[in-house]
This record gives C-alpha cells, structure tokens and sequence, in this order.
C-alpha cells in the first residue's frame, strides 16, 4: 500500500503516466462537451415555465458541481500534503485554485444572468448565493495566502489548512436549499432519485457535466505536469525530456 | 430541433442575451483554462531551455 503511495507520489513516474492519460481526457472532453453544447442549446425541448432562457442549465450546473468538487479536491490535497508531506499534492491544490475560482465566477455569472429573467432580479442574498460568493472569496484568500509566503513549501502549508477551514462551506452550499428557504431550486440531479427532467433534457446536461469533469481532469494533470517541471528544473530527467522535446521538434 | 430557422434559435424566443452571455462566460472560462495550460507548458520548457544553454556556456 505505502510502497504504491510512494510510487505514485514520486514527480517523475506521475509526469510519465499523466503524459498518457492527459491527451484522452482533452479528446473526451471536447466530444462530450461539443455534443451536449449542440443538444442542449439546439434540441432540448424548451422549459415549459422558464422557456429558453432554461438553457443556461447547461453551463450553471456543471460550472457550480466545478466549483465544488474542485474545493473538495483540495482539500484532500491539503490533508495529504499536511500529513504525509507529499508535494504532489500541494502542486495539484496550488493548480487546482485558479480552475476553481474560475468555475465558480462563471457559476455565479450564468446564476445571476439566469436569474434576471426567471426570478426578476439577478441576486438575492439568500444562502445559496451567499455561500457561493464565500466559496469565491475563499478561492481568492488561498491564492493569495500561498503567493504571500517567501518560501513555496510555506505558502502551501498556509494554503493548506485554509482549504480544510473553508471545506465547512461545501456541505452550507449543498443543503442551503434544503435547510433554508431560498430562491433557489433544489439540486437537478441526484443519486438516488430520478431526474424530474425528461430524459432529452438532462441526457444533454449529464454529457455536459461529464465534459466539463474530463476537462478538469485535463486541466489539473497538464498544469501538474507543467508545475512539476518548473519544480524539478534540476533534475536530470527533466532536462533530458525537454532536450528531447525540443530536439524532435526541430 | 427545437427552433425552424436560424433567427429563432439565435434570438432564442427573446432569451437570447441571457442564455448567450452565460454560455460565453462560462465557455471563455474553460477556453481560457485549456489556453492557459499550453502558454505555461511553453513558458516553462523556454525558461529551461535557457537555464540548459547558460549552463553549457559557463
């Protein structure tokens, strides 16, 4: 167990087999995302209630589950980073944060677009909105945090434990709808219920989501290898690769 | 299809600047994510590149 760790944990045997998966998830990710893009703007039937303004669905719920699962991921980087000081795992929280902040920007954009003609307004502070915002300005402190420090193992560790203080904010964010009243609907899908959509509208939304997952994936493994090779400039395995790299291409 | 012509589907039956603006937010920002990843890679194998042939001088 601890020996598959360890191998895991080492740069360069990471950077080899991410070398492999990272071009897939680029492929997979733009299939899924171009086909459910093309179904859900163009062959979803129109929301019998909020017409075809519904249709911002397919970029609010798999940039808001981004959001999320992207915190989530850090802070079980933070956990491991802090326990058993692997920095592999500091390098994928420290890429992880932009792709987050990002996501969950663009989620608070496409709910606030959303909610001008379904809600008339395009913010209400009620607590899923207002949790949403936290998480944002909880992005925004650890990217600060870890640009702050002098020393880059310092600035991790800080980073760190700030992901599992804000970690509290993801179960607010989730059950917000179910613990207060609020503006906002309840999830759209879940796992032990079946979609209230009919299938020609959630088929679209899944593919989207499933995408937007594979890019991340693609994102945080390609910006990993690139971090890893800014860190491990010195190693002879880096230097040689990059030789190599450039010597194919010239 | 859900709309007959092309008008209908760009104006989105008068949704169209709400429905248009959040997909372009939201795809910029994975367009800009997956950019990103290519400019660093070439940023960082240039600053080896450089760091290797200094090295090979000195």
């Amino acid at each position: 167990m601890w020996q598959w760790i360890h191998k895991w944990a080492s740069p360069k045997h990471f950077y080899r087999v991410s070398t492999r998966v990272a071009p897939w998830l680029w492929g997979l990710a733009l299939i899924l995302l171009t086909v459910g893009a093309l179904w859900g703007l163009a062959f979803a039937p129109a929301d019998y209630q909020q017409h075809d303004s519904f249709r911002i669905i397919y970029v609010h719920v798999p940039s808001a589950m981004l959001a999320e699962s992207c915190f989530a991921l850090m802070a079980v980087c933070a956990v491991v980073f802090l326990v058993w000081k692997i920095k592999l795992a500091d390098i994928v929280a420290k890429v992880a944060a932009p792709f987050g902040a990002s996501m969950t920007f663009a989620a608070l954009f496409s709910g606030a677009v959303w909610g001008i003609p379904t809600w008339g307004t395009w913010w209400v502070w009620d607590a899923r909105l207002t949790s949403m915002l936290i998480l944002l300005f909880l992005y925004f402190g650890i990217i600060a945090l870890r640009y702050a420090f002098a020393r880059e193992h310092s600035g991790g560790r800080a980073a760190a434990v700030l992901s599992l203080v804000g970690v509290v904010n993801l179960p607010i964010i989730k059950y917000s709808v179910e613990w207060w009243n609020t503006l906002h609907q309840t999830a759209s899908f879940s796992l032990t219920k079946a979609p209230s959509m009919p299938e020609s509208m959630w088929v679209p939304l899944l593919l989207m989501m499933l995408g937007a997952y594979a890019l991340f994936g693609a994102v945080v493994l390609s910006r990993t290898r690139n971090e890893i090779l800014r860190r491990e400039h010195r190693a002879r395995w880096v230097r040689a690769l990059i030789t190599d790299t450039c010597d194919k291409e010239h | 299809m859900a709309f007959q012509t092309l008008n209908e589907f760009l104006s989105m039956n008068g949704y169209g600047v709400y429905v248009w603006s959040a997909w372009a937010v939201v795809v910029g920002a994975w367009g800009v994510q997956a950019g990103w990843v290519h400019l660093e890679y070439r940023r960082v194998r240039a600053g080896i590149l450089r760091q290797i042939r200094r090295e090979a001088r000195s």
